[in-house]
């Protein structure tokens, strides 16, 4: 499409020089012609005039006597010019006296026989004047008629002497002579035609040499314009290609020569533009290709190291296991032999021995729930810890808990009572783990109540945002979206309470407000934190609020799912 | 009082010694094995009443010792308590999947423990 657009810039040029010249030759060389042949035919009529003239002069004696041979005479002077194609001799009243030259000899030549026109005849009586051209056509060949009167002076003279004409007729100083006859001269225009013929053969040939110089002069021209244009073009379109490294020849000084240097030194920029690119594009890529391998052996490091972890924790929490299980052997023969005795299965207990038995079946206990805390705790960490999923209901897992520590209860005189929400529907969680988790909870509740006090289990469906004041704890997470609503267990007491600054770590292991509290209320310093994990495995958060003096609350929430809305 | 026959399987000698003490006490006859083999044997000699099956057994697991009582036709009628090792580990669900009836936690109250075998046994 391009090269057509040039190809139609060399066509404009063509078309506009061409008809300049055509008209030029047509203007100049139809002038010069015309010019020409009007001097030609009046150089010949001249000639003619001139020759007839001549022949008057000559012819006068012939005429006047009438001889032949003196007319033959005046004849031969002029029937050798070349062009002479007849001549012809009258007397004074138009007779013929005779005839020469090489055309009578043709035939169809009818006006040479002829008398001479009654009309020119008496135009020349007139006027004495030689008078010319009158076309005469014979065959394919065309005259040019020259005629003059033959004056004679000296007859007059003669006349006046022998035969007395009165002299007085003519005025003073006026010719004397008068028309004795007529020449008549024939020239043949073959000569000026054929040179007109040449001249405009030589006109159209030097015509179409102008046209065609000029034609392949704009040619060369546009030439030279339209291929560094067309160069040009092809480069840039090798350019657009992706081939950059382009270059084309300079061949001239002038605009469209800078245009070629100018894009020489265009792409010489670009070139040294992309291979400074590639360059830093390599030097990337080996950067990056560096830094992935480190990437690599590092993540491989990671790897090896995350598989090493994972190995000592596993051989961690079988260690654990097996510890446990070890020393829960002893325990048990411990615990058993002890309650055997209390039971009285070897024979009365003497009432000194009873109170060490109970002592060591206490302590036996304790030890017990420690090592169950912390197999369960190093079970958690270690992703062994499952939970088994069921619709279970919240109501009956309270009842079953406030039954399991009534008995606790009473012995401090605590009222334990619980309040479950009507309509509360069952939560997709595993029972023995949120049994777990509220056993802790009234536990913590019963032994940190002073005697008389009273424990309030309570649960209700709370939506998702909804809070109570005074928390500690951030807002609890809500991983679904689809598992808007909650249920929502408190356990509130009326005990010693928790210091505000320590509210914070209670759930970190092994914190109990005082160490002291160890001593006195018991307890492994490991059941909030279990607690935490176990709701934070059923995607639930639990946190508390409490007045030192005037008692706690523990909260926690799990999400309300169906068996259908996912596990956990 | 009742003379029934138990066969308990069990391999620390202290925990045999309270299960005896406490079933001899309330005159019930003991039948002991040490390990799974063992109790095979004991069985393919005497049908005992009950069987008191620790879950934790070298050599032959107390699982696979269920299994195989179960797959005998003299002897798939008895009742068996597992006594499991882990509380928290699922051990009771493979128990009673394995075949058993019950089971008790170690450590468990000699006193509990007396009330489930009443249960099956009778007074």
């Amino acid at each position: 499409m391009r090269i057509r657009r040039i190809t139609r810039f060399r066509t404009k040029v063509l078309l506009s020089i061409i008809p300049m010249i055509l008209a030029l030759c047509v203007l100049f060389g139809g002038m010069s012609l015309y010019q020409h042949n009007r001097l030609l035919h009046s150089e010949f009529v001249k000639r003619g005039k001139a020759l007839a003239s001549n022949l008057a002069a000559s012819s006068e004696l012939g005429v006047f006597s009438e001889d032949e041979r003196l007319l033959n005479a005046a004849l031969r002077g002029i029937t050798g010019e070349e062009d002479v194609a007849y001549v012809l001799i009258y007397n004074d009243i138009g007779k013929r006296l005779i005839g020469g030259g090489k055309a009578l000899v043709q035939p169809g030549l009818t006006s040479t026989t002829e008398t001479l026109s009654p009309e020119l005849r008496a135009q020349m009586l007139t006027d004495r004047q030689p008078t010319s051209t009158i076309m005469k056509e014979a065959g394919t060949e065309s005259f040019l008629e020259f005629y003059a009167p033959i004056l004679s002076t000296e007859v007059r003279l003669v006349e006046e002497q022998y035969f007395g004409m009165p002299q007085s007729t003519r005025g003073p100083g006026e010719n004397r002579s008068r028309v004795i006859g007529f020449a008549r001269v024939g020239l043949s225009m073959r000569n000026i035609d054929a040179h007109s013929a040449y001249l405009i053969k030589l006109w159209a040939i030097l015509s179409v040499v102008f046209l065609v110089g000029g034609a392949l002069a704009a040619y060369a021209l546009s030439r030279r314009i339209t291929q560094p244009i067309t160069r040009l073009t092809e480069s840039t379109a090798r350019m657009a290609e992706g081939q950059i490294d382009q270059e084309i020849p300079v061949d001239s000084q002038d605009e469209l020569g800078t245009l070629a240097t100018t894009y020489n030194e265009m792409a010489k920029a670009l070139t040294r533009t992309l291979d400074e690119r590639a360059r830093v594009a390599i030097e990337l890529r080996d950067l990056n290709r560096h830094l992935e391998d480190r990437i690599r052996e590092r993540t491989s490091e990671l790897v090896e190291t995350n598989r090493q972890l994972a190995r000592a924790s596993r051989h961690k929490s079988e260690f654990l296991a097996n510890m446990s299980h070890e020393l829960r052997t002893p325990l048990n023969a411990i615990l058993g032999f002890a309650e055997l005795i209390m039971d009285g299965v070897y024979g009365t207990v003497p009432d000194e021995l009873r109170e060490s038995i109970e002592d060591i079946h206490i302590n036996g206990r304790h030890l017990l729930r420690l090592i169950n805390d912390v197999l369960d705790l190093s079970k958690i960490e270690a992703g062994q810890m499952r939970l088994n999923l069921g619709e279970c209901s919240i109501q009956s897992l309270i009842d079953s808990t406030i039954s399991a520590t009534r008995s606790l209860a009473a012995e401090k005189r605590l009222e334990l009572a619980s309040r479950v929400e009507t309509g509360l529907p069952p939560a997709l969680s595993d029972s023995k783990r949120i049994t777990q988790v509220l056993m802790n909870l009234v536990g913590n509740a019963i032994k940190f109540t002073p005697r008389g006090g009273s424990i309030t289990v309570t649960a209700r469906r709370a939506a998702s945002g909804e809070r109570r004041a005074a928390s500690v704890e951030p807002e609890p997470p809500t991983p679904d979206p689809e598992a808007s609503d909650f249920i929502e267990i408190a356990v509130a007491d009326t005990g010693i309470g928790i210091p505000a600054e320590e509210l914070k770590s209670i759930f970190a292991e092994f914190r109990q407000v005082d160490s002291s509290i160890t001593r006195e209320y018991g307890g492994s310093g490991l059941g909030l934190s279990i607690a935490k994990r176990l709701v934070e495995m059923h995607e639930g958060s639990i946190w508390a609020e409490s007045q030192v003096g005037k008692g706690s609350i523990f909260y926690f929430r799990i999400p309300l799912r169906t068996q259908s809305g996912g596990s956990l | 009082m009742s003379g029934k026959l138990i066969l308990h399987v069990e391999d620390n000698q202290y925990n045999r010694k309270i299960i005896r003490d406490l079933l001899s006490k309330h005159s019930y006859e003991i039948m002991e094995a040490h390990n799974g083999e063992v109790a095979l044997d004991a069985l393919a000699r005497r049908r005992p009443d009950l069987i008191l099956m620790d879950v934790q057994l070298p050599k032959l697991s107390g699982l696979e010792v269920t299994r195989r009582v179960r797959a005998d036709p003299s002897l798939a009628q008895i009742p068996i308590i597992a006594i499991t090792s882990f509380a928290l580990s699922g051990d009771d669900r493979l128990a009673l999947d394995a075949g058993c009836n019950a089971y008790v936690a170690k450590p468990f109250r000699p006193r509990d423990l007396l009330e489930m075998i009443r249960g099956f046994l009778g007074p």
